[in-house]
Parts: structure tokens; C-alpha cells; sequence
């Protein structure tokens, strides 16, 4: 079987990235990396892809939105998101090769504070709308080109919150 | 939205706490926000007495600062309320709008002796915060008994934040 990417754009509109997919040039480097399916989540967006590629070659389809994107997530090999922390945590949760794309076009922009946070760290590679062709043609989704997500350690929290409660109760 | 990412994060933190120790347990959510209540029974810690109360929001995302001071001292006064019928031995927050008027009625009913004698507060930044706090960070390092942040970058300007590896 093929190779899917899943796009999203989180919860409101993001024509910028859903345009910069939407463009021979990337359709047809999806198609020789061994891709045959592409599905774009757009959110509010007005720009509806065109798909301007060979379709019995990359199945494209794209929605608006779902009740859950967690399907579309675990099915895909690459994500390309936006830099909204719900994604990005779900999509580097699923160890999945992960291109976030920060929209430079949001005030007080810690989205992007984050994505260059993870991308230093190698968890996952941070781009622009304009950077995006780029860095799809150049991905490598083989897992030895990324660092692994840790799994999270909720318990070092639960450890600071049981110091603080035994504190609580000891002064009683 | 934020709101929704900071129920997420907090149900995250707390998922390995034990439910015998933090029983009775009272989660404080915004009135409007009604998804984070109906999450909190499907997907929270849940010991034997618990429940969930909803107070107004100080300040909704993209409000004024200057409005914010009398929503919050409304969101404040309702807040006294459920401080002083909860009596919590611990505050645990993370840093959505709801969050600030819970901590000051705290502290300011410690300070005049109607609270929980010794409650002690633990306030977790948002995982977004990588180089700056929140406006509720700001606010909460003052108070805090404990601060916890998500990225060892903070520790530089905010020497009083604890670190503690990769949380959620």
C-alpha cells in the first residue's frame, strides 16, 4: 500500500497553506516520493483545491471538517500542519513525520515560539506558507531522519503536586 | 478553543494522581464553557466526591484590560464563594482566564484566615509558552507556591520555575 498525507488546518482557515499544497509541483513530488493519497482538512477556508495533478496517481480529497481528525492522523504517514499545539501534539503523540507551518499572519504568535521550540529539538520540521514546497520536496519521512516524541511523564507532575498537598495537610 | 487546550493539558497533568488522596475534589470551570464540563466526568480524574463548578470568566480571549478588572472582580467575588464552601487544601491551575480570580480569593482568605488554613497553590504554564509567560503566569509567579513550566528556556528570565522534563 501507499504512502497518505494528511493536511489540517485546525479549526478556523489557513488558505495560505492549503494553497501552497495545492500546486503541481508539490502534487508531483508527493507522487515520486511514493505517495498515492493526500487528504486536505480546510477548515473555513475560501480557497477549495483544484488538485492539479494525475489523480489515478495521488488520490486527493479534502473536507471542511470532522468531529475528530484522529482517524485522518493515524492513517497518515506525513502531517502537515498547522502550528496550533492540539495538532502538533497529536500528530508527534502518533510518532508521525510532521511538517508544521506557522502563520506568520497571527498577533502574539506563541505558535510559532513552539514549532521552532520542536523543530530544534528535531521532533519535527517548522516552515512558512512559502517554505512549504520546499520542504515537501526535500522531506525525508524515513524515522531515522526525526527524533521520537518521548512519551510524556504526567507522573514527575503528580510527584510536585503530592509534595505540595502532604505540605497542605502536615500544616493543618 | 484556548479554553479547550487548557482542559486538555490539565486532564493530561492530572491523570496520574491518586483518586483516594484528592478526594473531595472540585474542578472550577468558566459558566460559558460548556464542552470542558461535560469532558471533566468522561475524561478527568474522578474520585469518590466530586464535583464540578462553573463561575463567569474574568476575561474572555481579545477583551480589554481595562473591562477585565470588573469582570474579574465579579469572577472574583464568585469565586470567594466556592473557596470558602470548598476550603481546598490545594489549587491547582493552569493559567486559562477562571484560573486568577480561584487563586486570589485563595490567597486573600488565607491571608485573612477564612480559608483552608495552609492551602497551598501549583500553577503549570501552558506547553505553548516557550520564551515568555501568559498574563496569568506573570500573575500566578507572584503567587504560586509552585511553578512549573514546560520548557527549560523559561528558567533564564524566571529562576523561581521548575522544570520537570516533559509533563504532557
Amino acid at each position: 500500500m501507499g504512502k497518505h498525507v494528511f493536511v489540517t488546518v485546525g479549526t478556523t482557515k489557513f488558505d495560505s497553506l492549503v494553497q501552497a499544497v495545492d500546486n503541481a509541483v508539490v502534487l508531483s513530488s508527493l507522487c515520486s516520493k511514493g505517495f498515492t493519497s493526500l487528504t486536505v482538512q480546510i477548515g473555513h477556508g475560501q480557497h477549495v483545491p483544484s488538485f492539479p495533478v494525475d489523480q489515478t496517481a495521488l488520490d486527493c480529497r479534502w473536507y471542511r471538517f470532522k468531529q475528530t481528525l484522529h482517524e485522518d492522523m493515524a492513517r497518515a504517514d506525513v502531517v502537515v500542519s498547522h502550528a496550533g499545539a492540539g495538532s502538533v501534539m497529536e500528530a508527534l503523540g502518533l510518532g508521525k513525520a510532521l511538517v508544521v507551518v506557522v502563520n506568520r499572519a497571527l498577533m502574539d504568535n506563541h505558535q510559532e515560539e513552539l514549532a521552532d521550540a520542536l523543530a530544534q529539538r528535531n521532533y519535527l520540521r517548522a516552515t512558512t506558507p512559502e517554505g512549504l514546497a520546499g520542504a515537501l520536496v526535500e522531506l525525508d519521512d524515513s524515522p531515522s531522519a526525526r527524533r521520537p516524541y518521548p512519551p510524556a511523564k504526567p507522573e514527575a507532575f503528580a510527584a510536585i503536586v503530592d509534595e505540595e498537598m502532604r505540605a497542605a495537610q502536615d500544616g493543618r | 478553543m484556548p479554553q479547550g487546550g487548557h482542559t486538555s493539558e490539565m486532564l493530561k497533568l492530572t491523570s496520574r494522581l491518586s483518586p483516594e488522596t484528592y478526594s473531595p475534589l472540585c474542578y472550577v470551570v468558566a459558566s460559558t464553557d460548556h464542552t470542558s464540563a461535560d469532558r471533566i466526568p468522561k475524561e478527568g480524574l474522578m474520585s469518590g466526591r466530586c464535583r464540578v463548578r462553573a463561575i463567569p470568566r474574568s476575561r474572555e480571549v481579545g477583551q480589554s484590560y481595562l473591562t477585565s478588572v470588573f469582570t474579574t472582580l465579579l469572577a472574583a467575588l464568585h469565586a470567594a464563594v466556592v473557596v470558602v464552601t470548598v476550603r481546598p487544601d490545594l489549587v491547582l491551575v493552569n493559567g486559562p482566564g477562571t484560573c486568577i480570580p480561584v487563586c486570589v480569593a485563595a490567597f486573600a482568605l488565607r491571608f485573612f484566615g477564612l480559608g483552608s488554613s495552609c492551602s497551598r497553590t501549583v500553577f503549570c504554564e501552558s506547553f505553548c509558552r516557550v520564551k515568555s509567560l501568559s498574563l496569568s503566569g506573570r500573575i500566578m509567579y507572584l503567587l504560586a507556591d509552585r511553578f512549573v513550566v514546560h520548557w527549560p528556556e523559561l528558567l533564564v528570565k524566571y529562576p523561581r520555575a521548575e522544570y520537570a522534563g516533559q509533563l504532557v
